[in-house]
């Protein structure tokens, strides 16, 4: 009974349209996949790689701004318990550019999603 | 996997995949469109098959949930299919000649989704009910429940036309 229903089934099984438009469709849809991936790949290596020198040279920084308030102490009139060094301002100013800088570049990805519209 | 790969296991799934859904569906534009999907979809997670299942059961998962996305979310309406091949084929048990192939995907196409896809993938696909319950993604007892009712809804539906 099993293999009477089976067999009528398989004979009456539709039979879909001409395979090559839609290997040929499905060839483009898969180069097109693969351009995304590629540029997506790429992205998140150019991102891995500004995190890495940002993350280098905030360390740098940090460093030589510690370094050179502990080098240069200058006491500072209007708040006594305060050390500064002359240093302090140029470093302070360039980590903040970086600080604002690094998720600047760190956002500015472009969605592979833009690709599919 | 490669793409060269990928095309080759997908090429010798590509017919029965797109009978399955145009079976499912009723649509043949709905169909292939729903097919290129799916095989997209498993190429961009073609590095997570592991070959722990066959790759045509793997396939035919992502297409049935391509399927259920498709359905859930336009609403798309399933119909019976209507080919001109439907008029040809008279079935084994047609008394009068006039039984089409037509009832048969008519009364299908009345069942509930599960229900129809189980019918398709066991009766017509071939699949044996653990993969058929790979799938669906539901255990074996349940999709030989839902056969013996689809069987039986298919049965009923046949009976109600033939005595039109």
């Amino acid at each position: 009974m099993e293999n009477e229903i089976k067999e009528f089934f398989r004979q009456t099984a539709p039979t879909p349209a001409d395979p090559t438009s839609f290997t040929l469709e499905l060839n483009a849809r898969l180069a097109a996949v693969e351009t995304i991936k590629a540029y997506h790949d790429r992205e998140i290596r150019r991102t891995r790689r500004i995190f890495l020198i940002v993350f280098a040279a905030g360390l740098l920084l940090g460093g030589a701004l510690a370094a050179f308030l502990i080098l240069y102490p200058v006491r500072m009139p209007d708040a006594p318990t305060v050390i500064e060094s002359p240093w302090f301002w140029p470093v302070a100013i360039a980590g903040t550019l970086l600080a604002v800088g690094c998720p600047m570049l760190l956002t500015r990805r472009i969605s592979p999603t833009r690709f599919l519209r | 996997m490669t793409r060269e790969e990928f095309i080759s296991l997908a090429t010798a799934e590509q017919e029965s995949l797109r009978r399955f859904l145009l079976s499912l569906c009723g649509d043949p534009a709905e169909a292939d469109d729903i097919a290129q999907d799916a095989l997209v979809n498993a190429y961009v997670a073609s590095g997570s098959f592991r070959g722990a299942a066959r790759f045509s059961t793997w396939l035919f998962r992502i297409a049935y949930n391509c399927f259920i996305d498709r359905l859930r979310g336009r609403k798309m309406q399933t119909s019976p299919l209507e080919t001109p091949a439907a008029q040809a084929v008279p079935g084994p048990d047609a008394t009068d000649g006039r039984f089409h192939h037509e009832d048969l995907h008519r009364a299908i196409g009345r069942l509930p989704d599960k229900e129809r896809a189980a019918l398709l993938l066991f009766y017509m696909e071939d699949k044996p009910v653990k993969e058929v319950a790979a799938i669906l993604e539901i255990p074996a007892g349940s999709v030989r429940a839902y056969l013996t009712r689809g069987r039986q809804h298919v049965k009923e539906y046949l009976e109600k036309w033939k005595t039109r």
